[in-house]
């Protein structure tokens, strides 16, 4: 194999790499999780499970990735927080419309 | 056509409309012109204090008390399988307060179901008012089933929220000493942390046990469910408050460290 050809699959590989990482982080479970076994999540979204990685430890092998993936981590988790958040109020506000509404057994 | 013809029919029309609407508030009057609580409530349902209302149900409007107890069972079916659906889509439930509530939901739409069955063969009042007055007190499927199930659901949804939060909170502080250790400034995030900290930790201790709390109420338990209800949607709304703040915190943290 030519030199040039070794050249262009290692830059492959290692962008590959860098995807897979960046798919990780996509996962609030990846980013800030401390190993102890997280519970069911609210939605349907975040219920794979993922084996949890300390936040630096993904940077440290994608030397000057570090500065860049706090944030998406961070947002990832506002993101899945957001969205939990969204489905509780949804159901106050069914229970709440049952409790203005429990005329009819009255 | 002339329009004193045109005023007679239309004063037919307006006749016979107020006639048809008459009818079934004839049948939902109690005697002696006091109002019941709830319009809705059927001809022959009991009232807030459990004493049957005695209202008037005569063989000529009998047809149309029959109907609309039909419609309020027709309306608590369909409420229950509302309440179902809810409770399948609910990933967050205890596989325990999921058990709980499925009972109480199959035996209520069993009861409600055989009541449906039974009420279109009644042929007197004092048959009528005993399936109305069992659909009402036998199941309070409005005043307790369905605010019982939908607190449930609310309250394991926030303790899923609460135990991800707190579960989250190493990994945050590792990211903000990260960033203090490559020299950023993390004050604020330090100071939304702490906040992000209490906060969980207040929704918890709202939430916790009303779960418990809410199933256990049953249709016996009313009217003095009622009061326990409304204590435990406030528990709930107070944690969904602190939650809210947490995730302002986050929000925070998210722009100070990014």
């Amino acid at each position: 194999m030519p030199i040039r050809s070794r050249k262009s699959v290692v830059a492959v590989v290692l962008f590959g790499s860098g995807l897979a990482l960046a798919a990780c982080g996509g996962s609030a479970a990846h980013v800030v999780g401390s190993g102890a076994t997280r519970p069911t999540p609210v939605t349907a979204s975040t219920t794979t499970t993922v084996p949890a990685t300390p936040a630096t430890s993904a940077p440290a092998s994608v030397p000057g990735a570090t500065t860049t993936t706090v944030a998406p981590v961070g947002t990832a988790a506002l993101n899945q927080l957001n969205t939990d958040l969204g489905s509780v109020d949804d159901s106050l506000g069914q229970a709440n419309n049952d409790l203005n509404n429990a005329k009819g057994d009255q | 056509m002339t329009i004193r013809t045109m005023s007679t029919r239309l004063g037919a029309a307006i006749a016979a409309s107020t006639l048809v609407l008459a009818v079934p508030a004839v049948a939902l009057a109690a005697p002696g012109g006091t109002t019941t609580l709830a319009t809705t409530t059927p001809t022959v349902a009991a009232t807030a204090t459990g004493t049957a209302s005695n209202p008037r149900c005569t063989p000529a409007v009998f047809a149309a008390a029959q109907q609309d107890v039909e419609a309020a069972l027709a309306s608590r079916s369909a409420t229950l399988t509302s309440l179902a659906a809810d409770v399948r889509a609910a990933g967050a439930l205890t596989a325990a307060d999921r058990a709980t509530i499925t009972a109480t939901l199959q035996s209520t739409t069993a009861g409600i179901q055989q009541l449906t069955a039974q009420v279109p063969t009644a042929t007197t009042c004092p048959e009528l008012r005993v399936d109305a007055t069992s659909m009402v007190q036998t199941y309070r499927v409005f005043a307790v089933v369905a605010p019982q199930t939908h607190l449930a659901i609310v309250a394991d949804k926030e303790a899923a929220v609460e135990a991800l939060a707190t579960g989250d909170e190493p990994g945050i502080q590792r990211l903000i000493t990260t960033a203090q250790q490559s020299g950023k400034d993390v004050a604020a995030a330090q100071a939304a942390f702490a906040d992000f900290r209490s906060q969980v930790a207040a929704a918890q201790a709202a939430s916790n046990g009303v779960d418990a709390t809410v199933l256990s109420q049953t249709a016996s338990s009313y009217p003095g469910s009622s009061p326990v209800l409304v204590d435990a949607r406030n528990s709930l709304q107070t944690a969904d408050t602190d939650l809210h703040a947490a995730k302002g915190d986050l929000s925070t943290i998210v722009s100070a460290l990014g």
